[in-house]
């Protein structure tokens, strides 16, 4: 008796899924059934060929620099796992204090930590309104701009920095990661997006940019013997690396 | 869990490319990947595939987050990248077929092209590429027939390459 086979009967023939018996009648049929032949060769593909043909892309995989990826994704989960730990802490710490009556500063953890998770983080919880009632002012940029120089010991003058095509200079403030002068030179893209340029006064290893996404967010960082540097905002690698390149051009001329 | 994600890396970075279309978003979709994996490992279960978890993990990913930014920022789903393909072999025309095959597959609708990688070039069983996608097993065979008929014309290319040699 001639059966009525789906496409999907024979996929899973054409995929070596058809249980022995099933196949044996399909093989049958098709040697007496032009259609049932026509029908197979037209769903008939190379599927060696198609695993074939992306063996190449994960040779290109391997030059993305994964294994940074994954230490970044450490740090990251490392990082947001101290931040519950302090919480716990700083809750059990809280109650210990109602209790004894001492204080809690000593408690609380200060481990050693990758200094661009956590200004990532940071950045992240930025969104266009963060920054768009900030006008740019000289003078206000400029008294903004000796503090945060002074800070990490760079010459930093705002004029450097207004100009650079497609970057709306915001503010720069002074902050600080685990007792490192830190600061953070705010930007915004033409669409209200917010971009910060990052400087740690803490010696690196001279390398860079090289490009990440960090926390979800475009990244370039790089370091001198005497600062380390990021670049971070938005989702479009290569305008955040041309971003980086200019900065670094424009600190070396500066300093 | 953590001891075998590197070596899972260069796979499933080539997923996220195959399903973002972009090898910059395919980056970021990895190194989401991980910081979901390593921050839910308690979650995964000794005895089962690593792949299978950590591929649903970077879908998941893809599908509620990473996608949908890019819908929201208005940059949409990215149309298909043309990879600068290295040479996967010593004939020009073996590279060129793969670079056509690559963008052929690419070019499938977002369904098709999920479970045709993930059955076809990733080796997956149908049950475990309907688990990981979650969707039952004849939608996946369904998927495959209709990725099949869109495919098919490959066969010519394919033989042309063989009449060549």
């Amino acid at each position: 008796m001639k059966l009525t086979y789906s496409d999907e009967d024979l996929t899973a023939f054409l995929d070596g899924k058809t249980a022995p018996e099933n196949a044996a009648k399909i093989s049958s049929d098709v040697a007496t059934d032009t259609e049932l032949a026509r029908r197979i060769e037209g769903l008939a593909v190379d599927t060696g060929a198609l695993k074939t043909a992306f063996d190449p892309v994960l040779g290109i995989a391997k030059t993305r620099n994964l294994e940074h990826m994954l230490e970044c994704a450490n740090s990251s989960v490392n990082a947001n796992s101290r931040f519950q730990s302090n919480r716990l802490l700083l809750g059990a710490s809280l109650a210990a204090a109602v209790i004894i009556g001492v204080g809690i500063g000593s408690v609380l953890l200060s481990p050693k930590s990758d200094w661009r998770m956590e200004v990532a983080h940071y950045q992240a919880l930025y969104v266009p309104d963060t920054l768009a009632a900030i006008t740019p002012d000289a003078e206000r940029l400029k008294a903004e701009f000796s503090s945060a120089g002074k800070t990490v010991g760079l010459p930093l003058d705002p004029q450097d920095f207004s100009d650079i095509d497609g970057f709306q200079l915001r503010r720069a403030q002074v902050l600080g990661f685990e007792g490192a002068p830190l600061i953070q030179i705010a930007f915004t893209l033409n669409d209200g997006s917010p971009v910060a340029f990052c400087i740690l006064a803490q010696s690196g290893k001279p390398s860079g940019p090289e490009t990440n996404f960090l926390v979800g967010l475009a990244a370039a960082s790089w370091s001198t013997d005497t600062h380390r540097f990021l670049a971070i905002g938005g989702d479009d690698a290569g305008q955040v690396l041309a971003f980086a390149k200019e900065l670094q051009r424009r600190i070396a001329d500066e300093s | 869990m953590a001891e075998g994600l590197p070596a899972l890396l260069p796979r499933l970075w080539r997923f996220a490319y195959s399903l973002s279309g972009s090898a910059d978003i395919a980056d970021d979709l990895l190194q989401e990947t991980c910081v979901r994996a390593l921050d839910k490992a308690a979650q995964f279960k000794t005895g089962t595939r690593l792949d299978s978890w950590t591929f649903t993990i970077c879908r998941s990913l893809w599908l509620n987050d990473i996608r949908a930014r890019k819908v929201r920022t208005g940059a949409g789903v990215l149309p298909v990248e043309m990879l600068d393909l290295p040479d996967p072999a010593p004939s020009t025309e073996m590279n060129i077929f793969a670079g056509q095959v690559v963008e052929h597959v690419m070019a499938l609708p977002e369904a098709q092209r999920e479970t045709v990688f993930l059955v076809y070039v990733e080796g997956f069983s149908y049950r475990e590429a309907s688990q990981i996608l979650g969707i039952p097993i004849g939608t996946v065979m369904s998927r495959l027939a209709t990725a099949r008929q869109r495919l098919a014309h490959l066969n010519d290319a394919t033989t042309r390459k063989a009449k060549q040699k």
